[in-house]
């Protein structure tokens, strides 16, 4: 056989392989339009008959009733095939996450034959399919599963920790904090504001681990920071103490600036002198936070922290110098802002230009 | 001669085969990427994210120019995203048509005054207004500076940590910045976002909102709906699965406010400004030993029309590959640095040989095939074999890039429509292909030149589609 011939019965191979491919990638991509068909029309089917008994457990106020019929549906659930119980506890987790007390309790109940099927997918490969077991698992049997979770915070997928810790979150117990708090420390990637979402679920309960982990100087000054955020959107009145306290010890970026936002929320003009310092900061962040919190704390007009706040106003980063024009229309200052418009101030511009957005009537004024 | 002419053949079959190879990998690693998505989905509730106070604050900012037919719509469905905080500042980068003024009357906008927090060079801005009907919705007029040049105004009056950046005729889903934001809560070294751009040409809208998915009937349309799935789909997700992802379409991408004020906003010196940003972002990061993700989200879907004439296709396709270009001659520092990591090892080096020269060696490849059968180099029989396993191989990218869109998102609902994007794999080999890369030729062969200019892009508007 020539070289010639050789390559063309090459050519020809590959182009028999490649249509044989090209036939099959179609024939995959029917089979899954198919596939999906059919389980859409399952879905539907699943929906048309759990959807209207699922309403009426969450809204019946009988409870002998519900009772009854949690029993009937749960006969009933224990038949149904692994897929179809898995498929009906995402139904119901999606009602789990709406209604709380008891409502969410007979939707446990209910769910309680069909667990076993979600409890498998802990043990699979693919982080995915094991995040959505802790999902289910924790928001619909965590009294029973509770070890589980508590093992899938030392999972090795990301996905997987960070649903377990808002899985136990939503469970409103404190004994939880501690095991999220030394999660989140783990998970240095985790969006600050995301962990504190999630100890924010816990609730108020939460409020004394927290001070008490903030106020830990032991603790990494990030789960700290951590802490102050959460202290802040739980708005804890007692927290302005150590917040005060860890203004004048401490000296990481984060746990400042983030105590710094926690004494804006719940502190007054007593944890002023601590705030007060940190306004000619080396660091505009810790400056920025410093001025807001100083406007928010001190009040009134005609304070000395007034004339701080106004000399803000000239600070190099614009950032810092929009926070003063704020903290000054907070606290009434309008004449100092008047005073900067007129005198040729270098920050007049600004005063002008941030005005409107302060809840001034017309812009009128301002020029 | 003969010798020469095998040799230059055999070049071409490797290039070729390469090309191959890496598309068929890619796409492999995104069927992966995007089983593996589907099955997350399954436990992340998109709507919990509106209650939540975490999710933080975006600044959308869509610059237009001359975008009467279209910014009204483009507007409305800004203001009726699912998200709980955000702004949106549309930045009017020198219309002459009456895009300021439709859209001032629409949205009840009065002029009124915001402080820039950033100095990114732009042109001067003439007015700043603000809707009286949604105080969230922002105008910036500007002098006239190009797209890039209104970006970096819009950034420089951004107050959000994070911000958006679209064309002022995209239509965002509902949920789509719910489903951007993703990457960076899960991951706070994220700096940059994709969402994936599709085709709305002749899909009903309501109220700025895609009512329904439609195949577009006008064929070149149709032709760009299975490139985009290919490019989206297979090209971006497969990138993002390996941490290289290039590109961040400028119809649709979010950004770290800060990280792109540190590197200087857009360039407004190329017609590649999203991608060149992009690069721009990887290598200030690298080159500052920091942690970053630069990240491709296949499901929050931006909506464009493309274009329906030739020659509007044409003159579009010849500004991508001179933005291609001009980005990767510019950062040419990055090929094959190890400095650069994978980036530069792999994906820059890419983007260089198969995305840049590609065109030029198909060309090439396609004249010297001619030469060598008139030549009698190589007989008629090999010829046609050849090219018919160019265009087998190209209708096996075409099919399996459907059967991603299967394994993910399904956004054709239709049966018929899974078939013709079936047929228009196998149709599109047979002239749409050999025009794209002449296009894309002439493109590389202006950039050379050193063309600068966008070229216009006439669009027929939304409104006429809309449901009533």
């Amino acid at each position: 056989m020539s070289q010639a011939d050789a390559l063309l019965e090459v050519l020809i191979v590959a182009i028999a392989g490649s249509l044989a491919a090209a036939v099959l990638a179609a024939a995959a991509a029917m089979t899954l339009r198919l596939r999906h068909l059919f389980h859409e029309h399952r879905e539907r089917q699943l929906k048309s008959v759990w959807i209207p008994r699922l309403l009426s457990l969450v809204v019946d106020d009988n409870a002998i009733r519900c009772d009854a019929e949690v029993g009937v549906f749960s006969r009933e659930i224990r038949v149904l095939s692994q897929t179809r119980q898995r498929a009906l506890l995402e139904l119901i987790v999606r009602f789990a996450f709406v209604v709380r007390g008891t409502a969410r309790t007979r939707l446990c109940r209910l769910a309680e034959p069909a667990l076993p099927a979600a409890r498998a997918l802990l043990g699979r490969r693919d982080p995915a399919m094991r995040a959505l077991g802790v999902h289910i698992v924790g928001r619909l049997g965590l009294d029973r599963n509770e070890k589980s979770v508590l093992r899938a915070l030392d999972d090795d997928a990301p996905l997987v920790r960070k649903t377990a810790a808002r899985a136990l979150a939503r469970a409103g117990r404190t004994d939880y904090v501690e095991p999220i708090l030394e999660t989140a420390a783990n998970l240095e990637d985790w969006d600050t504001s995301e962990v504190v979402s999630v100890l924010q679920d816990i609730g108020p309960a939460a409020q004394p681990i927290l001070r008490r982990a903030f106020s830990d100087p032991e603790r990494r000054p990030a789960a700290r920071a951590i802490c102050a955020e959460a202290l802040r959107w739980l708005n804890d009145l007692t927290a302005a103490e150590p917040a005060t306290e860890i203004l004048l010890r401490e000296n990481d970026r984060e746990l400042l600036a983030a105590s710094l936002r926690l004494l804006r929320r719940v502190g007054g003009a007593e944890h002023a002198p601590a705030v007060r310092r940190l306004c000619t900061s080396h660091d505009p962040v810790i400056r920025l936070n410093a001025v807001a919190t100083l406007a928010a704390t001190s009040g009134l007009p005609e304070s000395p922290d007034a004339d701080l706040i106004g000399v803000a106003l000239a600070d190099p980063s614009s950032w810092v110098a929009i926070r003063a024009a704020r903290g000054l229309r907070e606290i009434g200052c309008s004449t100092h802002l008047r005073r900067v418009l007129t005198v040729g101030h270098p920050r007049a511009s600004l005063v002008r230009d941030v005005w409107p957005e302060l809840g001034t009537s017309t812009t009128r004024e301002a020029a | 001669m003969q010798e020469f002419l095998e040799a230059a053949n055999f070049g071409f079959l490797i290039y070729f085969g390469t090309l191959n190879v890496s598309y068929l990998a890619m796409t492999f690693i995104a069927i992966r990427m995007l089983v593996s998505h589907a099955r997350r989905q399954r436990s992340f509730q998109v709507h919990e994210l509106i209650a939540r106070e975490s999710a933080p604050p975006i600044s959308i900012i869509a610059p237009m120019y001359n975008e009467e037919a279209t910014c009204l719509p483009a507007v409305q469905s800004l203001l009726a995203l699912s998200y709980p905080h955000y702004e949106v500042i549309m930045v009017n980068d020198g219309s002459t048509d009456g895009t300021l003024d439709n859209v001032v009357a629409a949205f009840e906008m009065e002029q009124t005054a915001r402080y820039p927090t950033a100095t990114i060079p732009c042109a001067e801005i003439r007015g700043i207004y603000r809707s009286r009907q949604h105080h969230n919705l922002w105008l910036i007029d500007k002098e006239n500076g190009g797209k890039s040049d209104a970006l970096n105004a819009g950034i420089n009056y951004c107050t959000k940590p994070l911000f958006c950046a679209i064309d002022a005729d995209t239509l965002l889903d509902p949920d789509a910045l719910l489903r951007i934001v993703r990457p960076f809560i899960e991951d706070s070294s994220t700096v940059a976002a994709g969402g994936i751009i599709r085709i709305v040409n002749d899909c009903p809208i309501h109220r700025g909102r895609v009512a329904e998915v439609k195949m577009p009937q006008n064929r070149l349309a149709r032709y760009q709906v299975l490139e985009y799935l290919r490019a989206f789909l297979a090209g971006r997700v497969g990138w993002d699965a390996v941490g290289m992802v290039l590109i961040i379409s400028g119809a649709f991408g979010l950004f770290k406010r800060s990280m792109v004020v540190e590197v200087g906003g857009y360039a407004t010196d190329t017609v590649g400004e999203d991608m060149d940003l992009v690069v721009r972002l990887h290598r200030h990061c690298r080159e500052k030993g920091l942690r970053y993700a630069v990240r491709f989200i296949g499901d929050p879907v931006a909506w464009t029309e493309c274009p329906e004439s030739m020659r509007i296709l044409s003159r579009q396709r010849d500004r991508w590959q001179r933005g291609l270009a001009q980005v990767l001659t510019r950062h040419r520092k990055m090929l094959f640095n190890p400095r650069y990591g994978r980036v530069g090892m792999v994906a820059y080096p890419y983007f260089f040989f198969l995305e840049m020269v590609g065109p030029a060696v198909e060309v090439s490849g396609y004249l010297f095939f001619l030469l060598a059968l008139i030549t009698g180099s190589i007989s008629t029989t090999h010829a046609v074999a050849f090219f018919m396993v160019a265009v087998v191989l190209g209708v096996v990218l075409s099919v399996l890039s459907v059967v991603l869109e299967e394994i993910s998102f399904r956004r054709y609902n239709k049966v018929t429509d899974l078939l013709r994007l079936f047929w228009l794999a196998v149709e599109e080999n047979f002239g749409y292909r050999q025009l794209h890369t002449w296009w894309r030729l002439k493109g590389l062969i202006s950039h050379l030149r050193g063309r600068m200019e966008w070229g216009d892009m006439k669009r027929k508007g939304f409104a006429v589609q809309e449901v009533t």
